[in-house]
């Protein structure tokens, strides 16, 4: 469905995409992760062409984006990062306006406008003005202005960003539905915990390059050697002596609770038990993890997704 | 299709907002009528004359009733009243003054001989008296056909060079006209930043509607609701203050070129000073400038040569010397003239705008914003 091959954009000295390629298949939800100023939404900029490239090419369902830019707008939809509605504007009167735009008009136009307000969960509040409406809400119809005209592929740019939990969880179980029903659908994020529920495959992004892409399996095996221990201790832990424990990588430590990423032989577990009694320390919880993307980024990166 | 759709919505957001009805609409009802009332000497041509009504006694016949008859074209009004019922009144408190009419005296009875409606009776009473001599003395000598020529019932007002003026209702119904029309140029203007407030700029652009046509669809609409809004307020003026525009569709005609410049001047102020409140603080300035300028606050003395030149350059001055020229004397070289420069002007910043937006829609503004 998409294919971006070779990306490159520039402000003046900053390289602000560098040599991306990836593809999205048709009906598969792909995720571009990465912290702020990754490079995610001026990709999502030049797919949808609203700021031009420096190098490499973007084809959306067969068609190059250079040679069939307005062909290749019918197909997209585009729900931005920021809100994008008419406050002074009914629910109903801004989607409507913008299912206009692709061509919808008529009984068309109203079906399909009262159909994607009933998918976003805003059907009884269509002829409420948006400035009436809670965050929550607005980023909903922020997401049904984009799916109005039944786009081939919806391009999300972070839109569950500053929410509340009832709303994210709505609006993640629509991104679902909607895939279910065959849509494609290209989303960043940089909460590690929606690409893992939504995403088919992803792409880590930083600093403008993909690090690694691939599905969750793929991208945990890049460190599967790795593996991670969570404690919760009372009182100082010692970890000067924690640190000496053979195969720990690296500690984190925030309160009483420490992180430990360890590495290859799975003794860890044992060896930091005996440091901590040795040291009188009680141990209040405990549990093993296997990595998880942010673990992946964190490796693979040295920073944090939300650093 | 869609750019209808697209027009209806711009209309919407002028429409559903409440400065629009307030500040374009109700403002200058109420601005008209202040300064209309206010400022009715200023004008410095006619005043209004209070209306006069006085009991008159008489014994009756064809002389009363014709002094009754003419006096109503000088806009007084004589009742036929008994003196009893005269008498009753003055001891009651209820009545300052009457006119009695004998045989052969005219008199005017007055609590207040100096006040205007003494002096306006005096004044008919004395051209009735001098006329009715003058007829009774060609009965006289039999020489009625020429003793008294055949003047119309009315004496006419017109201004020292000969030609009609506005009264001061008159005068505001045209420069708060103009003046509202100027400030349109800020609704026009944020029309345009509309999409980027809303941050609906980037929908925009990402839809297959091209931009430039947004450029246009906005300007229009701008000004088609600067002319709705135009022709609400003078059929306010004209059944509400009874103001007179000669011909509304032909002052609506008039009215385009400015609607077309005020446009023009709020989205050329928005693209090149790229903030609202810039462009809005601008606009205001020389929304105030130009209506001061062209005598739209209050006359200005005309043998003043600064005023006169400031006249001369306001596009305000040039629009309401040339509506003053239609409507009051029906010549239209002014108004042609008028329009011919600001539509000029208009256009020329139109395309001064358009060439920015589109510079801009090239680059990586819209996303950038």
């Amino acid at each position: 469905m998409l294919k971006v091959s070779k990306l490159v954009k520039r402000y003046g000295e900053n390289l602000a995409v560098s040599d991306i390629s990836f593809s999205v298949n048709p009906g598969e939800i792909y995720g571009l992760l990465g912290p702020n100023g990754a490079g995610k939404s001026t990709t999502i900029n030049i797919i949808t062409g609203l700021i031009k490239k420096d190098g490499g090419t973007v084809t959306v369902g067969g068609m190059d984006l250079d040679k069939s830019l307005n062909q290749v707008k019918y197909l997209l939809g585009i729900v931005p990062q920021d809100l994008a509605v008419y406050n002074d504007l009914t629910a109903y009167q801004n989607v409507s306006f913008f299912g206009g735009l692709y061509g919808l008009k008529g009984a068309a136009l109203k079906r399909q406008a009262m159909d994607t307000l009933e998918l976003v969960g805003l059907e009884d509040k269509a002829k409420n003005r948006v400035k009436t409406f809670s965050g929550g809400m607005k980023r909903r119809l922020n997401i049904a202005c984009g799916l109005v005209h039944r786009p081939k592929m919806l391009i999300l740019d972070e839109p569950t960003v500053g929410i509340d939990p009832q709303s994210r969880s709505h609006i993640m179980e629509s991104i679902l539905k909607l895939n279910k029903e065959g849509m494609t659908i290209l989303y960043t994020t940089h909460y590690m915990e929606e690409a893992e529920q939504l995403c088919n495959r992803i792409a880590i992004l930083d600093m403008g390059q993909i690090v690694a892409q691939g599905n969750l399996a793929e991208l945990r095996g890049l460190i599967e050697e790795h593996w991670f221990i969570n404690l919760k201790v009372k009182g100082t832990p010692p970890l000067e002596a924690l640190r000496t424990v053979a195969g720990v990588e690296q500690i984190d430590v925030s309160g009483n609770a420490l992180r430990f990423r360890c590495k290859n032989k799975r003794t860890q577990l044992r060896d930091i038990l005996d440091v901590l009694a040795e040291h009188h320390t009680e141990i209040q919880d405990m549990a093993t993890q296997e990595p998880n993307l942010e673990d992946v980024f964190l490796t693979l990166t040295g920073k944090r997704l939300r650093d | 299709m869609r750019t209808l759709r697209f027009l209806k919505k711009e209309a919407l957001h002028l429409i559903t907002a409440p400065e629009t009805l307030l500040l374009m609409i109700l403002f200058p009802v109420a601005i008209t009528w202040v300064l209309g009332t206010a400022l009715s000497s200023a004008t410095g041509h006619t005043f209004d004359l209070p209306e006069v009504k006085m009991p008159m006694v008489s014994e009756g016949g064809m002389l009363s009733d014709i002094f009754i008859a003419n006096s109503q074209a000088s806009g007084l009004t004589f009742e036929k009243t008994e003196q009893a019922e005269v008498d009753r009144r003055i001891a009651a408190g209820t009545l300052k003054g009457y006119v009695e009419l004998t045989g052969r005296d005219l008199i005017l009875h007055s609590d207040d001989q100096g006040s205007l409606e003494a002096m306006m009776v005096k004044m008919y009473a004395t051209a009735f008296t001098k006329q009715a001599n003058l007829s009774a003395l060609a009965i006289k000598e039999g020489k009625l056909g020429q003793a008294v020529p055949q003047f119309k019932s009315f004496a006419r007002v017109e201004g020292i060079d000969g030609l009609n003026e506005p009264n001061s209702f008159g005068y505001y119904g045209v420069t708060m006209l103009t003046m509202i029309i100027m400030y349109g140029s800020i609704q026009a203007m944020s029309l345009l930043a509309l999409e980027k407030n809303a941050r609906t700029a980037q929908r925009l652009k990402a839809s297959p509607y091209p931009m430039n046509r947004v450029f246009f669809v906005k300007a229009a609409t701008a000004c088609g609701i600067i002319l709705l809004q135009a022709l609400i307020l003078i059929l306010i003026n004209h059944f509400v203050y009874g103001i007179d525009y000669r011909h509304i569709g032909m002052v609506m005609v008039m009215l385009i070129p400015l609607a077309v410049f005020v446009t023009s001047l709020g989205v050329a102020a928005y693209q090149v000073l790229r903030k609202a409140g810039a462009a809005s603080a601008f606009l205001n300035l020389i929304t105030v400038a130009s209506v001061f300028m062209g005598r739209g606050y209050t006359p200005m003395p005309s043998d003043n040569g600064l005023f006169d030149v400031l006249y001369r350059i306001s596009p305000i001055g040039w629009i309401n010397e040339g509506l003053f020229t239609y409507i009051y004397q029906g010549e239209t070289g002014a108004i042609l003239s008028a329009g011919s420069k600001l539509l000029g002007l208009g256009l020329v910043m139109l395309l001064i705008a358009y060439a920015l937006f589109r510079r801009e829609e090239g680059s990586d503004l819209v996303a950038a914003d």
